[in-house]
């Protein structure tokens, strides 16, 4: 494994000085530049540049083929992806260490990578594939994960209907860091990635543009081999002013019927989204206290709820601001969320060892002890300075505001380069035991590390 | 020489006022002047702001063109985008969709009128943005893709002439009328002949110079005139530049659907 770790070094080392270098022409030869030479690169003289007369041309309108074909249809297939590689080192230590020298050290190496395929034969039809995998090379590498992350093809009838067939990613919610409305793709959001990619469902998608609303239904088929199941879910969004609202249901005939509404808006450089959503019982599965028993060792019954109307809701902002005379820039995004299947007050933390327990008897599954807060909320900033242009700060915090637990991460990138972005981060979780951030105790981490990202 | 509002009086009325040794006089001709509209020799400012907005308009046409964005930093060298644009000023949409990189295709912003939409295609997400906001991460910002709408969004406080190369300009100072502008003041160079901006200045609240735009070659095209190339200077970054050029012009109609987000998802990869 140290072979392989040093090995990985080379290669980054190798890549690194191929993209640093200065070679980055970017095809340039063949425009239009108004400076040509090296010599006067950061100069402009304005007197030549207005000098010479011309300024006004008549023209004909081009009458070639209309423009938008160009993202309509294409001759072959387009093969494109993505690739990155994440080396890093860390130090990870708990306050019975009594700090980082009593921590304990680790290494990695991440590796993944995408790979699409896109053929657009005809205005009215469209194919599409995409694999996605990820390796994890540590002192005990894990098994590479790959899988189909979209296969689709789309069709258009007379322009005004379009449907997908397949896998595919569903705009669905309106939310940042979390989104209960949407109640369709497969992959939920990372709050700590928010804008990564989802996987969807497999799914007959129809879109209805009219104006500016749009009018959506999907069939979704879910299952497994032998046991499949459709679901139906229509939805609506309409444009008031500065304003799209959507509206959506979400009905299958074994799951709890969910009712959604979404909001988006924007005021100057501020955009304001919000969710609600409404279900009839949940398809989680609870826990309620009762006295110990041989039924009950762990002093938990689980339940089942189908009749309780449950309400989730979330609402939060995105900005970003501009020192007036550029000296700074901040960005940031702010979210709360309820969650109407979430347990009240220090519930889930003082129980949550027995929901553990009742997880590895298969009694719940994974996604009933995930999320168990009442409460949620998630923060970011982020920003850059004149003075100190290649380095980019970013804070994140996220808090079960119900269990009083967190995590806040600090990271400072180096961004001068395009494809490699050296980093450090300190994050700290915070919580009582039992809490969903620090189940055993808070931990604090250091991490250096270089990540190598590029698509084509 | 710089020139106000207030002291727009003619040569003519001051000498009279001189020669006659009355200062009751030549308060009064300074009141009766200014009060009747200034001298004939001084412009009216609105109008050519109005000028400017309507030629850029290209009324029942719909319009597209290729933009080449070229962005030039002393640090981080080249970085250059293709983009298709998409307007229909009628109705007040555009859409502009990056064509390259390849990486980056199907990246776009969608405009019906007072909504702006950013196309995200690694979350395949829509979200509310701003027309402040820069574009691509260029010096141009999303607001310079729109239609002119300075009459609307700026009010006159100040002009004088003065040449710029070989043209005769009207060089004039404004001041936003509202806060929904990336920049609360301009100073625009306005050729005298044809109402054409020639170059234009960005200052912030505290009147710092922030971003000089150049557009030293424009294209008449049925009866709208646009910049065909453009030149944004970042005042903050030394070096630091973007320079958009349009090709393939067409005032050819487009298809309602362009301007929908079923379009932009459709060409999205």
């Amino acid at each position: 494994m140290r072979l392989k770790f040093r090995m990985l070094c080379g290669l980054l080392l190798t890549l690194a000085w191929n993209v640093a270098s200065p070679s980055t022409a970017a095809g340039l030869e063949d425009d239009i530049w108004l400076w040509a030479g090296s010599d006067d690169f950061f100069s402009m003289d304005e007197d030549a540049l207005f000098g010479s007369g011309g300024l006004l041309t008549e023209i004909e309108p081009d009458s070639g083929s209309a423009l938008e074909e160009v993202f309509l249809v294409q001759e072959g297939v387009d093969v494109g992806g993505s690739y990155s590689l994440s080396m890093g080192v860390g130090r990870m230590w708990t306050p019975e260490d009594g700090g980082p020298a009593g921590g304990n050290a680790d290494r990695r190496a991440d590796l993944s990578g995408s790979l699409f395929l896109d053929a657009r034969p005809s205005r009215e039809f469209r194919a599409f594939a995409k694999i996605k995998g990820d390796v994890r090379l540590t002192e005990s590498p894990l098994d590479p994960n790959i899988a189909l992350h979209e296969l689709f093809a789309d069709f258009t009838l007379a322009d005004k209907a379009f449907f997908r067939l397949g896998k595919q990613t569903v705009n669905w919610g309106v939310g940042y860091f979390f989104s209960p409305a949407d109640i369709i793709n497969v992959g939920r959001i990372d709050p700590e990635n928010p804008e990564a990619e989802r996987e969807g469902p497999v799914a007959l998608g129809l879109h209805l543009p009219s104006g500016r609303n749009n009018f959506y239904t999907y069939a979704i088929v879910d299952g497994i081999a032998g046991d499949y199941r459709l679901a139906l879910a229509p939805k609506v969004e309409f444009v008031f002013g500065r304003s799209e609202v959507g509206a959506g249901f979400y009905y299958r005939a074994d799951r709890a019927p969910r009712a959604m509404a979404t909001l988006s808006t924007s005021f100057g450089r501020l955009s304001l989204f919000g969710e609600a959503v409404l279900s009839k019982g949940s398809d989680k599965r609870f826990v309620r206290e009762v006295p110990v028993s041989p039924d009950n060792p762990f002093g938990l019954a689980v339940v089942t709820d189908q009749d309780t109307v449950r309400f989730h809701g979330t609402a939060g902002a995105r900005a970003a601001y501009s020192d007036p005379d550029g000296r700074f820039s901040v960005s940031a995004a702010g979210q709360y969320y309820y969650n109407g299947e979430g347990y009240d007050g220090e519930f889930s933390k003082a129980n949550r060892a027995a929901m553990l327990l009742l997880l590895g008897t298969g009694q719940l599954a994974a996604t009933d002890v995930m999320s168990t807060g009442r409460h949620y909320a998630a923060l970011s900033l982020g920003g850059t300075s004149r003075s100190f242009k290649d380095f980019a700060p970013a804070a994140f915090w996220m808090g079960n505001l119900s269990d009083g637990s967190g995590m806040v991460n600090l990271t400072l990138s180096y961004n001068r380069w395009k494809d490699i972005r050296p980093s450090i981060a300190i994050s700290r979780t915070y919580g009582g035991a039992g809490s969903e951030f620090a189940p055993l105790s808070p931990e604090t981490r250091f991490t250096v590390s270089v990540t190598i990202a590029g698509s084509w | 020489m710089r020139i106000r509002a207030w002291d727009s009086v003619s040569t003519g009325a001051l000498r009279a006022a001189w020669l006659l040794g009355k200062a009751w006089v030549l308060a009064a001709a300074v009141l009766i002047v200014a009060a009747s509209g200034a001298s004939a020799a001084q412009p009216d400012l609105v109008a050519i702001l109005r000028a400017i907005d309507e030629q850029s308009n290209f009324g029942d046409f719909d319009f597209s063109a290729v933009l080449t964005i070229i962005t030039q930093d002393p640090e981080k060298g080249t970085e250059k985008f293709v983009v298709r644009e998409f307007r229909r000023d009628r109705e007040n949409k555009f859409l502009l969709l990056i064509q390259e990189p390849k990486a980056r295709m199907g990246e776009g912003y969608l405009m019906d009128e007072e909504n702006l939409w950013f196309y995200d295609p690694e979350s395949r997400k829509f979200s509310h943005t701003s027309l402040k906001e820069s574009f691509a991460g260029s010096d141009a910002r999303n607001e310079d893709f729109t239609q002119s709408s300075l009459a609307k969004d700026y009010r006159p406080t100040g002009y004088e002439s003065g040449s710029l190369g070989n043209f005769e300009v009207y060089i004039i100072d404004l001041e936003a009328a509202h806060n929904e502008v990336a920049d609360p003041y301009l100073r625009i160079w306005v050729s005298k002949d044809e109402n054409l901006i020639l170059k234009m200045e960005s200052y912030s609240l505290t009147k710092r110079l922030m971003r000089t735009a150049l557009f030293p070659n424009y294209v008449k095209i049925g009866s709208a005139i646009i910049p065909r190339v453009m030149v944004f200077v970042d005042e903050l970054v030394q070096g630091r530049r973007t320079q958009i050029t349009l090709s393939e012009i067409s005032l050819n109609a487009l298809p309602d659907s362009v301007f929908t987000k079923a379009f932009v998802e459709r060409a999205n990869r």
